[in-house]
């Protein structure tokens, strides 16, 4: 990279010592970004429960203010930043930024942009929608797909504010920032898992396509976190924070009480209803940081597809050995408690029976062989993606 | 999400303009339809205890949807009105706390409320009135089904393809400069190497995208053909034959095949005492109508196949109306044509062919409304004969009276004392009335038989009769401009008679 740089002249854009020192410090709105971004997947999970449980929404729903909060607040705030720097730069500042469209701004700040604009779009897409096609009770469609794509770029966006603020900082000054990385992470990690909710309820969980979605999505952020970084265990902290969010949502919405307001109701709940239990993926995700550590420390395109291989066999071997029981678990009397929340996740519409309890098996979803090998060949193209978006990331500056 | 602020908006407008639409009422432009041809929105007038009550129920066109609900107090001093949805397989039981109706500005005794039916099937608005007189329920069926799909309209496909091109724009340039200074230090300018593989980038970033666009178009596709397929609603197909009969009487078979559009199809059950009513119209003046009755056939394989020795019918192209109720209380009307030749019944060389009792059939073209003689010296005279307008509320009204001008003493036929039959002149719009409304009668029975021990304990079920009086009203709204053919069927000294008219719909 560096071979194509053409250093500038940098008479005159030495720094003042006052600012030099501000600059040492995390910005403000790095802090304000990255905990709004955290908003959005908690705002999502809450909104997914009260649909579950009470059915009936407004605008102003909790669940939805905090997913405009994560949705707005870092694209308007990084929209006048990008104005301040553009129009009113602090001294060194221009040459430190990101041209885009004859203004100037923090690489990171225009991700964000980007996600709350598309968030934006999404909202009356997603209302035609309904008018079109009814109001969807299901997460996967084509305009929530374009809201999870604004959503994930204002998370995408988060992390790069903070990476960029990191590679340029000391090594003595990164410890704030490292852990506002790995919240990023793992609210990317929450989101992309809620994504997917609907293939991953612990009754899919000895099916296929359950190992197809897990594979294609999880391993990405954790691996790219890890190769951006180089630190010992980030892919395990980017799947930990989230296990502890899902966790945590899982833990706290049924202290709620709460009642359908919508019907028919089949199965009257009486609290909110939470999310299964999360997914196991900070175990594969410890398998990915031992590799790398032992060996993702060189680089190139050959060695990063054939660790990716590895990669993506290590992460689908792990999880399928810890969830695969796990599932059972979960589906057992054992299980049916609050800390675990084995028999809480059923919304208001379902018709509870013995269903509810066992594996949902399809013929045509059966993890064979061939199917593992599968998913475990998704698992290593979101690696080999993952390591060269990380190693990009690791060379982010602005 | 954001929708909902849309939704918010758009219900905020509707109370505000609640009465208007209230004066406007019916609503929505003719759609696929269930039990009436044309004519989705449900309308019942009829007690809620101790107080009368009419409703008007605009069906949502897509499931889930919202129903708007406007029940207007015809009597006593309501002082709450609730709605309460009611779905056939899980009753009052299942249902959520019910919706307070909210009392239109200006008004003393309309409401108006908004109601979500988020499966589709069978449902019935339990309408609760209370006030010094005391609380009673009105039970008024209505499907929930999607009636169509939402094309979306050429301004908003260009403000989306608008918004679309931004979005896309900014994700390029976005790549490109992830690639040409995201990862220089400060002070660096990119070299033309970097520049270049900049515009490699947004080069890659376009085809990405753009085949991300593909994918999504098709995943848009595959939802809108599931759509089409399976969850708009499309009546069963009503499959008519002549047959050659001993009698010498051909004999009509019908053959109904099941539909689609997740309409929680069960089991026929009798609504008026019979499991399908049959109208017969001859096109194109409608100068004949049948009202009949077949009766369904027996035996292995017969399944839902009716049939019936047609009466003397006079020769011609028929548009044949089919109404049924299933046992979950979904209404349907299905449709079809046949052509019927003359010689056969009206030569016929063996007695006259076996018919249901309450089978009827006249030959009269319709003419504008005005007073007309009846058999037996009767006298049948429209009190509302016009100018109407589409979509809005009307209550059609009759008297009948002797040959000495006193109110005649009505008979009921098949349960009611008057039936009134709809049809725009093209076919679109059919639908049968009776003084209690558009409801089918039978699904609003089998709704409070259900509750009968429990929701509707101590009070009154009296849901069903329309007391008997010289003067017929019923309430409706046209759907749509046009030229309707109105029959009115009520008996007198023991003979089912039928009035044909015109009516003139203007936008």
């Amino acid at each position: 990279m560096s071979a194509i740089t053409q250093p500038l002249p940098t008479a005159g854009l030495a720094a003042p010592a006052s600012h030099a020192q501000a600059a040492s410090r995390l910005p403000w709105h790095c802090f304000a970004v990255v905990l709004a971004a955290l908003c959005i997947p908690i705002g999502v999970i809450w909104d997914i429960s009260w649909h579950e449980t009470i059915g009936r929404d407004t605008f102003w729903t909790p669940a939805h203010m905090m997913i405009y909060l994560g949705g707005a607040l870092p694209g308007m705030l990084c929209g006048a930043l990008v104005i301040q720097q553009t129009f009113w730069p602090r001294p060194g500042e221009p040459e430190a930024l990101v041209r885009l469209w004859g203004f100037r701004g923090s690489f990171g700040g225009w991700v964000c942009i980007w996600g709350s604009l598309a968030m934006l779009v999404s909202a009356p897409f997603d209302n035609w929608w309904h008018d079109a096609y009814g109001l969807d009770v299901q997460i996967l469609s084509p305009p929530h797909s374009l809201l999870a794509l604004g959503m994930y770029g204002v998370a995408i966006g988060a992390m790069l504010l903070i990476l960029a603020w990191r590679n340029r900082a000391e090594p003595g000054q990164q410890a704030i920032a490292n852990t506002l990385f790995f919240l990023s992470c793992g609210t990317l990690v929450t989101m992309v898992t809620v994504f997917i909710l609907e293939m991953t309820f612990p009754n899919h969980q000895h099916g296929a396509e359950f190992y197809r979605a897990v594979c294609v999505t999880a391993p990405f952020f954790p691996v790219a976190a890890s190769r951006a970084t180089g630190l010992r265990w980030a892919a395990t902290a980017a799947a930990g924070i989230y296990m502890l969010i899902a966790a945590l949502m899982l833990w706290i919405l049924p202290l709620f009480p709460a009642h359908p307001m919508l019907g028919p109701i089949y199965n009257p709940v009486t609290h909110m209803v939470p999310e299964p239990f999360p997914l196991l993926t900070v175990f594969p995700a410890l398998a990915l940081d031992l590799l790398l550590r032992a060996l993702g420390r060189g680089r190139g395109f050959w060695r990063d597809t054939a660790l990716a291989l590895l990669l993506g066999a290590a992460f689908f071997l792990v999880f399928l050995a810890v969830q695969w029981p796990f599932a059972t678990f979960q589906l057992s009397p054992a299980a049916r408690n609050p800390f675990f929340g084995g028999d809480m996740m059923w919304d208001y519409n379902a018709s509870l029976g013995d269903w509810n309890h066992q594996f949902w098996e399809r013929k045509d979803d059966v993890l064979t062989l061939r199917a593992g090998a599968v998913a475990a060949g998704l698992a290593a193209v979101q690696c080999r993606l993952a390591l060269a978006f990380g190693n990009w990331m690791a060379g982010v500056k602005r | 999400m954001n929708s909902h602020f849309v939704t918010a908006v758009v219900a905020a407008l509707r109370r505000r303009f609640a009465r208007g639409l209230w004066l406007a009422a019916a609503l929505l432009w003719p759609l696929a339809a269930t039990a009436h041809l044309g004519s989705p929105n449900v309308f019942f007038e009829g007690p809620a205890g101790p107080f009368p009550v009419r409703v008007i129920i605009e069906t949502p066109t897509v499931v889930p949807g919202l129903a708007q609900v406007h029940v207007r107090v015809l009597g006593g001093r309501p002082e709450k009105v609730t709605l309460l949805p009611v779905r056939f397989d899980a009753g009052t039981k299942g249902a959520p706390p019910p919706d307070v109706a909210r009392l239109v500005p200006g008004e003393t005794n309309l409401f108006t409320g908004q109601l979500w039916l988020m499966r589709s099937g069978a449902y019935s608005v339990f309408v609760d009135v209370t006030g010094p007189a005391g609380h009673g329920t009105a039970i008024v069926p209505v499907n929930a089904v999607a009636l169509q799909r939402l094309t979306m309209p050429g301004w908003m496909t260009y403000v989306f393809a608008g918004l679309g091109t931004l979005l896309l724009s900014l994700l390029v340039s976005v790549v490109g400069a992830a690639v040409r200074e995201a990862g220089l230090p400060a002070g660096t300018a990119p070299a033309p190497a970097r520049l270049r593989q900049a515009r490699f980038a947004m080069v890659g970033a376009v085809c990405v995208a753009a085949a991300a666009l593909w994918l999504g178009r098709a995943w848009w596709n595959l939802v809108d053909t599931d759509f089409l397929r399976n969850k708009l609603y499309r009546a069963a197909k009503l499959n008519l034959n002549l047959q050659p009969n001993p009698d010498g009487h051909p004999r009509l078979v019908l053959g109904v095949e099941a539909g689609s559009g997740r309409a929680d199809r069960s089991p026929l059950m009798p609504d008026h005492g019979h499991l399908l009513h049959l109208f017969l119209v001859r096109e194109p003046a409608g100068d004949v109508f049948a009202h009949l009755h077949p009766h369904r056939e027996t035996g292995a394989g017969a399944g839902n196949r009716f049939s019936l020795s047609l009466p003397p019918l006079p020769a011609g192209d028929y548009q044949a109306f089919a109404d049924l109720t299933h046992e979950t209380g979904m209404t349907e009307t299905l449709t079809n044509r046949i052509q019927i030749p003359g010689s056969a019944p009206t030569n016929a060389a063996g007695p006259p062919p076996e018919t249901d009792p309450d089978d009827n059939f006249s030959q009269a073209a319709p003419a504008p409304a005005a007073p007309l003689a009846l058999e037996h010296g009767f006298r049948l005279t429209p009190l509302a004969a016009g100018p109407f307008h589409a979509r809005q509320d009307v209550t059609l009204q009759f008297t009948v009276t002797t040959e000495q001008g006193a109110p005649a003493a009505l008979e009921p036929y098949l349960g009611m004392y008057g039936h009134l039959i709809i049809e725009r002149s093209d076919g679109t719009v059919f639908t049968h009335l009776h003084p209690l409304g558009s409801i089918s009668m039978a699904a609003q029975k089998r709704f409070a038989e259900r509750e009968h021990a429990g929701y509707l304990a101590n009070q009154p079920l009296d849901l069903l009769c329309s007391p008997a009086a010289a003067t017929l009203s019923f309430p409706y709204a046209f759907p749509q401009p046009g030229t309707y053919r109105v029959w009115l069927q009520t008996r007198l000294a023991g003979q089912v008679q039928t009035a044909a008219f015109t009516v003139q719909v203007d936008p």
